[in-house]
């Protein structure tokens, strides 16, 4: 087998090597060094076991007080004393008691939430533009 | 200063010396991206590849046990890698270029070259070995430019001794397959019938 393919041998000597690009080993060694720099990601969950204990004691809490409410069609509301936030005798007044939507408004409004959903995907363009590479 | 064994900057990188593995890039570099190039076939990856074996090999360098060489190690590294992402590409490169050839053939083909400068003649033998299907461009690369012996090829490889033999033997067949049609494209052309 030898003796045949001393042609072959001649001629992958002759193609030598392919060389990477000059900076090579500098990129290697500063993955390496950023590598070396990581702190390791400690997995932290995203809620802690805490607040799936008071999330839990909240939900239990509701489906206990279910059964302590009468199903007479009583709103909790009426059993709550509201009497503290009337003034001389009349509840909180509504600033927009007198208030009286014209059309002129209306259309404003109108073409204003237009506009500005129309601006929402220019926006998003240009932003996606500005943070791409 | 550079003219250590591998294992004496593997022993400085272990002591916590990043630096010493820096001399081990440099003096495997070529090598371990030739391999990788002649099986992604593709410049721009083939460097991606060879980095990351590099930082794989540095980030395993506690686990090399020095039972094979550290080139032999680290080509078993960049081939694996390379295999990855050819898999992961889906891109099969097969070679169709690929057919029977006979000794006449072949020293047709070796006579043709003998006549080309040697700049474009180098340019096509490596372009030919590009050409061969990704393990056998490793094979060859490795047994006739590295010089490895069968058994650390077909670690490499993860082949056995005797199918890497068989392999390199069919080899010298497919390089000059496809060099002919490099060299000799008029006679391949016509099926082998020249003008």
């Amino acid at each position: 087998m030898e003796e045949q393919f001393n042609d072959v041998k001649r001629l992958v000597k002759e193609a030598g090597i392919e060389r990477p690009s000059s900076g090579f080993s500098i990129n290697v060694m500063r993955d390496i060094k950023r590598l070396n720099a990581q702190e390791p990601i400690v997995y932290t969950p995203l809620i802690s076991k805490r607040a799936w204990f008071w999330i839990g004691t909240l939900i239990f809490g509701l489906v206990l007080s279910l059964a302590f409410l009468t199903d007479n069609n009583t709103s909790i509301l009426d059993k709550i004393d509201l009497s503290s936030l009337q003034l001389k005798g009349k509840l909180i007044n509504n600033p927009f008691k007198d208030f009286t939507l014209y059309k002129t408004t209306l259309y404003g409004i109108l073409f204003f939430s237009i506009l500005f959903f129309v601006q929402i995907p220019i926006l998003k363009r240009r932003i996606d533009k500005s943070f791409s590479l | 200063m550079n003219h250590q064994p591998d294992q004496y900057y593997i022993q400085k990188v272990l002591e916590g010396d990043i630096n010493a593995f820096s001399i081990l890039v440099e003096r495997y570099q070529n090598l371990v991206y030739t391999v990788v190039y002649r099986v992604v076939k593709n410049k721009e990856q083939a460097e991606e590849v060879a980095q990351d074996t590099f930082v794989k090999a540095y980030e395993s360098l506690a686990k090399y046990r020095g039972e094979a060489k550290f080139s032999t190690w680290l080509y078993t590294i960049a081939y694996r890698k390379s295999l990855d992402l050819v898999k992961s590409n889906k891109r099969l490169i097969t070679s169709e270029l690929i057919e029977e050839i006979n000794e006449g053939d072949i020293e047709l083909v070796t006579d043709a070259l003998s006549y080309l400068q040697e700049q474009e003649r180098k340019k096509i033998i490596a372009e030919s070995i590009l050409k061969l299907p990704q393990e056998t461009a490793v094979l060859v690369t490795l047994y006739y430019f590295e010089e490895k012996n069968i058994k650390e090829i077909a670690d490499i490889v993860g082949l056995t001794a005797d199918n890497v033999k068989i392999k390199l033997f069919r080899s010298r067949k497919k390089l000059y397959s496809i060099l002919k049609h490099y060299v000799l494209p008029e006679i391949s052309n016509k099926n082998g019938r020249a003008i």
